[in-house]
């Protein structure tokens, strides 16, 4: 097998040129889906016979919520990367994605709970999905806190990978908690498995807003890789080059 | 679409304010995305240039302290020896001259 394209996928300077191209692309297409995804949530699907219009919330939620663990395994695979393979380009994209998941999951736990209130009849309720999500946002807290804390970038490196490998126990706990605890929270609307419970006029913006919001995930992720790799890389003569 | 008027739509039969307000925090969260990256990237720029002026007037300091040092021929033994030590450090006997050449280069 051929193996060069992973230490060209270990060049900073491959990442920084290639990404270039990608960029247009990934911004014109997930701005566009995400905006035809939410508009057709918000005024071209029927409401939900048992929850009514406070259901639209979920074209928001669910992908936000997704979004939120899938950065954080790709966080721990990059920990995992960063430890056996010593890949700089693994550590910064560690670096870079942390404060992205962060703000999603915080956007999934305020719209969970601006959809609890109509719903349940309250903000918030220490239930298993709730608290582990919000087990999640400390752990993206600590990674960023931790990175900020170590100035040398080798150990601030090591540590943030150790951290964001331990923390991966908790993505299966939020991921089955609805089914090993009784919890207030509704159980999984999609899965890969089954065909969805959810009509299709209401599944399919559902879809598009989770691709959209997938896509904008790495225009952003991108946009920070490429700062990242100019910052971390001043000294070499291919940055210094760029920047004069 | 669903809605019959702007008003429904506003509304959504009492639910409007949980429906807007969570979408009005997607909005923020995508716009803190959007602008976060191209604040650091405008620091790091300027850091960057920054740098590269500094290292610019690093270059001309020396070359300008060389010519200083070059021009008044070689009546010191010590400074060939050591260039890089006679330039700045002020030696007894030379004083003056050391003072002026520090001068000199700081223009």
């Amino acid at each position: 097998m051929n193996w060069t394209f992973f230490h060209k996928l270990g060049s900073p300077k491959w990442f920084y040129d290639i990404s270039g191209k990608w960029l247009p692309w990934l911004q014109v297409s997930s701005l566009v889906l995400i905006l035809v995804a939410l508009a057709w949530g918000l005024a071209f699907t029927p409401p939900d016979y048992l929850q009514g219009n406070s259901y639209r919330i979920i074209f928001i939620h669910v992908p936000a919520s997704f979004l939120a663990q899938s950065i954080y395994m790709m966080m721990a695979t990059a920990a995992a990367v960063t430890l056996i393979w010593r890949i700089k380009l693994a550590d910064m994209a560690l670096k870079v994605m942390a404060p992205v998941g962060a703000s999603f999951c915080i956007l999934s736990l305020v719209t969970g709970a601006i959809w609890g209130q109509p719903t349940w009849g309250t903000w918030w309720v220490w239930d298993a999905r709730l608290t582990s999500m919000l087990i999640l946002l400390f752990l993206y807290i600590g990674i960023i806190a931790l990175r900020g804390a170590i100035h040398t970038t080798e150990a601030a490196a090591k540590a943030c990978a150790i951290l964001s490998l331990v923390g991966v126990v908790n993505i299966p706990i939020i991921k089955f908690s609805v089914d090993w605890w009784n919890t207030l929270h509704q159980g999984a609307t999609l899965k890969l498995t089954e065909k969805p419970s959810m009509a299709p006029e209401m599944l399919w913006p559902l879809l598009l807003a989770i691709l959209g919001f997938y896509l904008f995930f790495t225009m952003v992720m991108v946009l920070r890789l490429r700062i990242e790799i100019i910052s971390r890389e001043r000294k070499t003569r291919w940055v210094k080059e760029l920047v004069s | 679409m669903y809605f019959d008027s702007w008003s429904g739509f506003l509304v959504m039969e009492g639910h409007g304010l949980y429906v807007w307000s969570a979408y009005t925090m997607a909005l923020a969260v995508i716009a803190y995305n959007l602008i976060a990256p191209f604040m650091a990237r405008r620091r790091i720029l300027a850091q960057l240039a920054a740098q590269v002026r500094r290292q610019e007037r690093l270059v001309q300091r020396k070359v300008i302290v060389n010519e200083v040092t070059t021009s008044r021929g070689d009546n010191n033994e010590n400074r060939s020896a050591n260039p890089e030590n006679t330039q700045l450090k002020h030696r007894p006997g030379r004083q003056e001259e050391g003072s002026e050449s520090v001068e000199r280069s700081a223009q």
